[in-house]
């Protein structure tokens, strides 16, 4: 998948997260914080996780809950594991 | 098991909730609980984190200490003693993993003997249950990943039309359920199992997809529960309010009878593209038109413009109402 369409996957999992911010989700960029700028709390990103897991077939390892910052950095990290399978 | 706000005893499992995920650990003493680290902050380094003992007041962190309770359908629990000496074999411990190995899975293992984990099993499970379905349309020739069609038998299927419009029409909707299984289940088409169904339709264990197509569209329908699709040209010539007269049910032609004249021919176009929808969501062995109802069912239908020509397109699906209909450039979706 390129960069865009995972993007636009996450986009999609988030809504399913938090559907009361689908507008601002779907506004949201590469740089948007995904704590302060999208509102996400600690439930909500192991939701965004567990649901990477299943959609990407992948595993996460050694997660923290800090880790994620960024759009960016969850892309980052669907990218480097699907280079790895 | 239920949780309940009272002194804990020696082998009790234990939580407490830290905004709105919860730690757990097993009761030993006032001095002595046995948890998978304690409990969690922001920039923890979990490859350092390890099972521990450390006194109440530190698991706690000043919240409120809950205590479970068995109840009808729980794992057989085991003795307290037989808990304390589980969670204490395992001091030292370490591989946590938020989601497949966290304070939680250490607590249910060492009272249950059962790993798993209510928040995380819950949240996958919420996941798996999302209602989607995803109607892909797109005109052929498309721009395509990979040539090849798998499975063989599918290819090969597709290689023996001798109409090179109707190969075109198979290749491209094939193509495009390719990449709508990818894009809306992350499923890859080289490792699914497919088979063909008695009626001759190719189904898949891992998922639930319908194909349709008329002229140069294809239509790719991907959904976690059955599903079925169909378009057909908006040909007001071809649905007349004659052919109702074949295809619809009584309640169907009650229901024309009491359609303006001018919007019959619409609404027969739109029945037939329900009709198929329907059957191929049913998964029949013979198209009987007239036996399948459309009022009441779970449809979706959109009108589609593309070329200077109109489509319908109806998905058929329990999860309907929620249907996503997925464009390529070049086709509008219009005002229904």
């Amino acid at each position: 998948m390129t960069r865009q369409e995972i993007k636009d996957k996450l986009v999609e999992i988030m809504v399913v997260a938090m559907p009361e911010a689908e507008e601002t989700l779907k506004a949201s960029t590469e740089a948007s914080n995904l704590h302060t700028d999208l509102g996400f709390n600690s439930v909500g990103m192991l939701f965004i996780v567990i649901a990477i897991e299943e959609f990407f077939s992948i595993r996460f390892e050694n997660v923290n809950f800090g880790d994620f910052n960024t759009v960016s950095d969850v892309i980052d990290y669907i990218e480097k594991a699907q280079a790895q399978a | 098991m239920k949780w309940e706000r009272r002194e804990a005893r020696r082998g009790d499992i234990v939580r407490v909730p830290l905004g709105l995920i919860f730690h757990y650990g097993i009761f030993v003493s006032q001095e002595e609980v046995i948890q998978f680290g304690l409990p969690p902050h922001p920039g923890r380094d979990s490859s350092k984190v390890e099972v521990l003992s450390a006194p109440l007041s530190a698991f706690l962190e000043g919240g409120v200490l809950e205590v479970g309770e068995c109840e009808e359908g729980d794992p057989p629990r085991r003795s307290p003693e037989e808990t304390v000496a589980a969670a204490k074999s395992r001091l030292g411990e370490r591989g946590y993993n938020i989601i497949h190995n966290n304070c939680e899975h250490f607590a249910n293992e060492c009272a249950f003997g059962v790993h798993v984990s209510t928040m995380t099993d819950g949240l996958r499970m919420k996941y798996r249950a999302v209602p989607m379905v995803h109607v892909y349309v797109a005109r052929f020739p498309f721009p395509v990943e990979g040539e090849e069609i798998v499975p063989v038998l599918r290819r090969e299927e597709i290689e023996a039309c001798s109409n090179a419009h109707v190969r075109a029409q198979k290749y491209y909707s094939w193509k495009l359920l390719e990449g709508a299984l990818m894009r809306s289940l992350g499923l890859r088409m080289e490792k699914l199992n497919f088979t063909r169904s008695k009626g001759g339709k190719w189904e898949c264990g891992e998922c639930f997809f319908s194909l349709s197509h008329c002229g140069d569209i294809a239509v790719a329908a991907v959904s976690r529960r059955p599903v079925g699709v169909d378009i057909e040209l908006r040909d007001e010539a071809r649905f007349t309010p004659r052919l109702a007269e074949k295809i619809a049910t009584e309640g169907e032609k009650e229901l024309l009878g009491r359609t303006e004249e001018g919007a019959r021919a619409r609404l027969v176009n739109v029945l037939w593209t329900k009709k198929e929808a329907l059957f191929k969501l049913g998964g029949g062995e013979r198209f009987c038109p007239a036996e399948i109802g459309t009022e009441g069912a779970s449809t979706a239908t959109r009108e589609i413009a593309c070329g200077g020509e109109r489509y319908f397109v109806t998905v058929a699906s329990e999860d309907a109402a929620r249907a996503d209909f997925r464009l390529a450039e070049g086709l509008d979706l219009l005002p229904t």
